[in-house]
């Protein structure tokens, strides 16, 4: 994928795209190992819950908008997001289905996850990454892989047009066999941070 | 070339010519409507143009219900959105719903201009400090949550929300249960979708391509996915499919009519020849018809030529009048001669009778008529001049066949002995008719054309499931400006809401919530501080809040601008589900409009009917659409039925200027017998007496008279009397067979206009041979009138 990138990056050069050409293929394969290698390192070590920090910077704020509580997982596709602060809140995902319920005795409401194109591309994201299913990601994103396979960033770029109008981009960033933090940069400028592992 | 033969040649080139004209005619300038609405009768009083206009373009008729059902909910969740948004962009329907609550329609464009104009939130305290930091306090929450890339474009022009407000209020006014995000019936795993057509109701081409459309839509929509299958209900939908049925039934049973027909023809006839040319008359009469109608009337509806075909049928029987009392070695041009002052009296009768239909307020009624006059008229013209010049000598024709010698005389004056059997039997018809006066007539419009009772089933299963008005009771109101029945309606929210309290309805919709009166809107928007203190507000708000300083600009503009601009109208709202939803509730009617809001599971309309008569208002209606139509179809009955007394007097005069009070009396009395005892056998039996009742028994009355005529008319030879009931049971026999095979018939009309009509054409062929011959003497029967 770094070939990729660079090809591209100098495509404008014949000489250069000819070297690119030759070294493509090689550079390619190694690449594709490493994400590979980081999926199946993720999906090894799941952990079914994992408290999480989320950060909105937006320019439509005076100052990050923050929440924390637990990320509840079981593979294959069981996402549960328990906010706790600043207001209970739960967003339950299974299947394709989407449980949201605000407050604690407030009633449920459900959705189905592909009604809401730009939801179903960043679950099937966190979904994807967290059982280690390469070619789920690629359904939705072009793949980007960084970084060595001890401090790696997975950068996810939308492939479908409406997500493509709200979202540019999603990175997860990991050590090894584990999930640190996910990136949301939005097509508004908007980016929302969220740190796993870390108790506020 | 005699002078003979050259007449005959000016007759066939004359007939050739006339019938290319017509054939021009019906083929080149006649359009053939299907839209049943001009079938129907031109409206006697305001309400009723408005029950007309409901039941053939009304959201009534327009209203198409979809069901999805499949083994896995998921696979039927993610069909019915497809299926919404093919739909949507198929342009069949103004509009389509399946209970998603839709942020980026392309209509909303319009409908966020107007935002403040239409939220039923805008109540004074909108836009105080605390309601301001509180809706605020929201869209903070809202972008925080993983909706937030979705709703962020919305927070700096809308922090109150409205938008969204304003379109939750559509897709929950009028919601059964949701699952993951579209109404699902969960007893049955169906997804469900409610349209409004944009074609009226009744118009079958276009109904044609909605179920084309749709069926095409689900196929695409359900690609991938196996096992999910597809329900689509709906009174236009109903309707199409039964005339489908119809015509279905039409085609096999017509032909297997007309070989029967042609079987019984060349067996009496004994030739080929004069067998093909019998048809010659009615097919003749039929294209000329045609014609005549699409000349008179500009169009011609199909429902006309089915039914005329029907009343034509007569004319199959002029040439078997002609050919069968044919004498031995005639020749077809002199029977034709010597029998024609009969036949004359015969189609003059018919279509002489057929001026009262032309005269129907029935815009389908005065087709027939016109159909009927001028078809019967050409087919009796062409059987007696065009036939004999074809055929003029008898040179290598067949005598017709000879049964029943000595039989059929000995039947006819055993019939004759008990001739007083024919006005008893119309005595007992007529007392057991008014005895059972509550059940002659039916009232329910729909079992005229009933719907099948699965189809029934399916319709009732969806509207349960939406909880979808069965739109049958609205109250109206009438206004001249669509300001003026906006008012009118918010006036009524109150006697409405008490009605609704109190359980008798369930709820209703109205047009004035999607349109607003002016001093509603303006009340609304009076809810607006100046712009200064709703800006000194938003700031204090915004402090308060993570939102940065200033973010609330666009709003501030917007609101503005809203509160100094025009209000909203109905033009304004164009190409908007607001403008989908009042133009189904709102119609116009000479310069005037009527707004109508269905009432929702309507549990005492007695108490919703007091309520309105109670506010003694002039201009608000309250509708039953099921009592109003029914109501409409007996009042057209009985006045089909006085129209009926018309062409009965028209020909009673015919037959009086041609055979005397004396002949009037032995051709109307078998007659009118056989119809009373028809119409008496089948209510007696549990029948409900329709208009199509009335069309088979105006054709009896078409053919019974003609064979009264030919009975009292036969000659003193035994030979002439047997030929002529030969000619008439030869006659009998193919209407029997004719109608009689349309009994088989699955679809309802054709059974009944088959029963009804071989059941008459039987009774007046042994009325008539009873009594029209006239009273038997010892001396046998020699003393029939000459």
């Amino acid at each position: 994928m770094r070939a990729d990138r660079a090809s591209r990056r100098l495509s404008a050069s014949a000489l250069l795209l000819v070297v690119a050409l030759v070294v493509g293929p090689a550079a390619n394969a190694q690449s594709a190992a490493g994400l590979e290698a980081i999926l199946q390192g993720l999906a090894r070590n799941a952990r079914p819950v994992v408290p999480f920090v989320e950060q909105r910077h937006s320019a439509l704020l005076r100052a990050p908008l923050e929440s924390a509580g637990e990320l509840h997982y079981r593979a294959p596709d069981f996402l549960q997001k328990d906010v706790q602060k600043p207001q209970p809140e739960r967003y339950t995902i299974e299947g394709d289905r989407v449980t949201i319920q605000r407050g604690s005795g407030g009633a449920a409401h459900t959705l189905s996850l592909q009604s809401q194109p730009v939801l179903w591309a960043i679950v099937e994201g966190i979904r994807a990454t967290l059982r280690g299913d390469a070619a789920g990601l690629r359904r939705f994103y072009r793949v980007e892989v960084e970084g060595t396979e001890r401090a790696w960033t997975i950068a996810l770029l939308p492939a479908g047009v409406q997500m493509g109008e709200f979202v540019r981009v999603i990175r997860m960033r990991g050590t090894a066999d584990r999930l640190e933090a996910m990136e949301i940069e939005e097509a508004s400028g908007d980016r929302v941070v969220t740190r796993f592992g870390v108790a506020r | 070339m005699t002078g003979a033969a050259g007449r005959r040649l000016a007759i066939i080139g004359t007939w050739l010519c006339a019938l290319a004209v017509a054939l021009a005619i019906a083929l080149g300038h006649t359009r053939y409507v299907s839209d049943l609405s001009r079938f129907l009768p031109a409206a006697a009083s305001p309400a009723e143009e408005l029950i007309l206009a409901q039941l053939s373009d009304g959201v009534a008729a327009r209203l198409v219900l979809i069901g999805i059902d499949g083994p896995r909910a998921d696979d039927v969740v993610a069909a019915s959105r497809a299926l919404a948004d093919r739909l949507r962009a198929s342009g069949l329907f103004r509009y389509v719903a399946n209970g998603e609550l839709d942020l980026r329609g392309a209509d909303h464009g319009q409908l966020l201009r107007w935002r403040y104009h239409l939220s039923p939130q805008m109540t004074p305290d909108r836009f105080t400090v605390e309601a301001l930091q509180a809706a605020i306090a929201r869209r903070a929450e809202e972008l925080a949550s993983p909706l937030g890339a979705l709703v962020r474009p919305w927070i700096a022009r809308d922090p109150t929300g409205e938008m969204i407000a304003l379109l939750a209020s559509r897709a929950t006014g009028e919601g059964p249960a949701l699952r993951d995000g579209v109404w699902f019936d969960a007893t049955r795993g169906r997804a469900i979708l409610m349209a409004h057509a944009a074609a009226t109701g009744y118009d079958f081409g276009a109904v044609a391509r909605l179920e084309a459309g749709i069926a095409a839509a689900f196929a695409q929509s359900t690609e991938g996915r196996t096992g999910l299958s597809l329900v689509v209900t709906g009174p236009s939908i109903f309707a199409h499919r039964s005339q489908r049925a119809i015509e279905r039934d039409a085609h096999w049973l017509a032909g297997a009519a007309a070989v029967a027909v042609i079987l019984i023809l060349a067996f009496a006839y004994r030739s080929g020849r004069l067998t093909a040319l019998a048809f010659l008359p009615a097919v003749t009469g039929v294209v000329v018809g045609i014609a005549a109608v699409g000349g008179v009337f500009g169009a011609c509806h199909i429902i006309t030529i089915g039914f005329g075909a029907t009343l034509i049928g007569e004319a199959v029987d002029y040439p078997t009048y002609l050919f069968m009392q044919r004498r031995d070695g005639e020749a077809p041009a002199d029977a034709a001669r010597r029998l024609w002052p009969t036949l004359r009296l015969a189609v003059l009768t018919t279509v002489l009778g057929a001026i009262a239909m032309v005269a129907s307020s029935f815009q389908g009624v005065a087709q027939l008529g016109v159909f009927t006059l001028v078809g019967v008229g050409v087919a009796g013209v062409v059987t007696r001049y065009v036939l004999p010049a074809i055929a003029p000598g008898s040179g290598g024709l067949p005598s017709p066949r000879r049964f029943g010698v000595g039989r059929l005389d000995t039947f006819v004056a055993f019939a004759r002995r008990r001739r007083m059997m024919v006005p008893a039997m119309f005595v007992v018809a007529l007392v057991a008719l008014v005895v059972q006066a509550d059940r002659v007539w039916e009232r329910d419009l729909e079992r005229i054309n009933p719907i099948a009772d699965q189809d029934k089933l399916a319709d009732q299963a969806l509207r349960e499931a939406l909880g979808a008005p069965d739109v049958r009771y609205l109250v109206a109101v009438r206004g001249d400006t669509v300001d003026d029945v906006m008012r009118h309606f918010e006036s009524l929210a109150d006697p409405l809401a008490s009605l609704a309290r109190s359980g008798a309805i369930g709820g209703h919709d109205s047009p004035a919530r999607y349109l607003p009166s002016p001093e509603t809107q303006r009340t609304r928007l009076a809810a607006i501080p100046p712009a200064d203190v709703l800006a000194a507000r938003v700031a204090q708000a915004t402090r308060d809040s993570p939102f940065r300083e200033g973010l609330f600009g666009p709003f501030l503009d917007e609101v503005a601008q809203a509160r100094s601009g025009p209000p909203v109208t109905l033009d304004a709202l164009e190409g908007t589900a607001w403008r989908a939803a009042l133009d189904a509730l709102m119609v116009r009617q000479g310069g005037r409009w009527t707004g109508l809001a269905p009432l929702s599971v309507v549990r005492d309309a007695p108490a919703v009917e007091r309520a309105i008569e109670g506010l003694r208002d002039p201009e608000v209606f309250f509708f039953d659409l099921k009592r109003e139509s029914d109501g409409l179809l007996s009042r057209h009955s009985r006045r089909s039925l006085a129209l009926g007394g018309v062409g009965l007097v028209i020909i009673a005069a015919v037959l009086w200027s041609g055979r005397g009070a004396h002949g009037v009396a032995r051709i109307l009395v078998p007659v009118l017998s056989a119809m009373a005892t028809t119409a008496a056998l089948l209510v007696s039996v549990g029948t409900a007496l329709t208009f199509l009742h009335v069309v088979s028994l105006v054709l009896v009355l078409g053919t019974g008279v003609n064979y009264a005529l030919f009975f009292a008319a036969s000659g003193p030879h035994a030979d002439d009397r047997d030929r002529t009931t030969r000619a008439v049971m030869v006659a009998t026999l193919t209407t029997l067979v004719g109608f009689g095979v349309l009994s088989f018939a699955a679809t309802p009309v054709l059974y009944t206009i088959g029963v009804t009509v071989a059941l008459g054409a039987a009774l007046s062929f042994l009325f008539s041979a009873a009594w029209a011959g006239g009273p038997v003497t010892r001396a046998g029967l020699l003393n029939s009138p000459a």
